[in-house]
């Protein structure tokens, strides 16, 4: 099915939405939660939690590229579930943990400035990866965004890992003059 | 600014750019597909030959018991009916073959001896030998109660013959086949013995 005709069904608050969309991008979602997490179970918790927010969330979101939105979705859910984990594991004190439970009775996510500065770093390194070649902007956030390892980037671009490596590191440097022009300190 | 900002701005960039990135893992995805598909494929290729060169190996032998089964008349091949109603199949002749027990023939690979009444009066002996490839194997077929033996050598590693006798005056009868196995140099490497499967000729109590 079509993306336009998924969302088309998220419109209609049709629930087919939901198993439309596990058709299509099951595979896709749970590898970038795999790709952080490396945990089955965990991964799968974060993509239903994926299918969940995407469909309290659209609409009124009406997002342009659907994978992109839920990768995005996913991949923040990962990040979160393995900052959670990760903070028991080095046996994260209770009140670290008291905290990051009351998180979720907080209103909103973030301050207003706070989500104003977040989406003018975002805008900033959009800017930067255009500025770049195709082959340097995808290396940069198959690594950095879908989090694959760098075998699998060496698959789908054909260039070594030594080569991958190499592109990384530059495009780092790169990055960090960029922002620094723009007035971030990194 | 800490690297965790950088991460979650990063959640944020360009939905085409992932968009454009999104093509690129999934032509990775496919070409490793398609990866799996050729090698599984070369792999298929692969179990073939080497079906193809066993079983084509396995027909070149059983033409040398074709040849064998040329000489021996038919009614060899045929049931017969005992006096006690039994049918005396020459299927006891086609009995699976050991190859474990052909593993012990230093210098050959197959080796077969059967035994057959072939009328009232007369018994059928046939082998059949298949030597390791440079090796020669001579061969001498006999039977209980006969009074001569034949004496056979393989040629280009491969003999197959047969030889009737007239019923011995026995309860039961054998065929054997003294064999002498030499490698490429003339020496003997091998000396055995291998016999048929005994035949009975009169069935107890009659």
């Amino acid at each position: 099915m079509e993306d336009s005709e998924i969302l088309g069904l998220y419109f209609s608050r049709d629930e087919r939405a939901i198993e439309e969309t596990q058709n299509k991008y099951s595979a896709y979602l749970r590898k970038i939660a795999w790709n952080i997490l490396k945990d089955r179970e965990d991964s799968r918790e974060c993509e239903n939690d994926t299918y969940l927010k995407a469909w309290n969330t659209i609409p009124p979101a009406n997002p342009p590229v659907f994978s992109a939105y839920l990768g995005k979705i996913v991949r923040e859910s990962a990040i979160d579930r393995w900052r959670l984990l990760h903070r028991k594991k080095r046996g994260g004190s209770e009140l670290l943990l008291s905290l990051e439970e009351l998180n979720e009775a907080v209103p909103g996510e973030s301050s207003t400035e706070e989500i104003i500065e977040h989406r003018a770093l975002a805008e900033a390194i959009s800017a930067y990866l255009h500025t770049q070649s195709k082959d340097i902007r995808t290396v940069f956030l198959m690594r950095y965004f879908y989090m694959d390892p760098l075998s699998d980037i060496a698959k789908s671009t054909g260039f070594s890992q030594p080569k991958i490596k190499s592109i990384l590191h530059r495009a780092r440097i790169g990055l960090r003059e960029y922002l620094g022009k723009e007035g971030y300190t990194v | 600014m800490k690297n965790e900002d950088l991460l979650r701005a990063l959640n944020d960039v360009d939905p085409k750019l992932l968009q454009e990135t999104e093509r690129m893992r999934s032509r990775g995805r496919s070409s490793a597909g398609r990866s799996a598909v050729l090698l599984l494929v070369a792999a298929s290729i692969l179990l073939a030959g080497i079906a193809a060169i066993y079983f084509s190996v396995r027909i070149r032998r059983n033409s040398v018991g074709a040849s064998v089964a040329s000489d021996v008349p038919t009614s060899m091949l045929e049931p017969k009916e005992t006096e006690s109603g039994l049918t005396e199949s020459p299927e006891t002749e086609e009995e699976p073959r050991e190859p474990k027990k052909l593993k012990e023939y230093d210098g050959i690979s197959e080796i077969e001896v059967i035994i057959a009444r072939i009328s009232d009066d007369m018994i059928s002996c046939r082998c059949s030998i298949v030597c390791d490839p440079g090796c020669t194997a001579r061969a001498s077929l006999s039977m209980t109660g006969a009074g001569d033996s034949k004496e056979m050598i393989t040629k280009s590693g491969f003999l197959a013959e047969s030889k009737t006798w007239s019923i011995p005056s026995a309860d039961s009868c054998q065929a054997g086949l003294r064999v002498t196995v030499y490698n490429s140099e003339g020496e003997i490497i091998n000396q055995f013995s291998k016999y048929s499967e005994p035949i009975v000729l009169i069935i107890p109590g009659e």
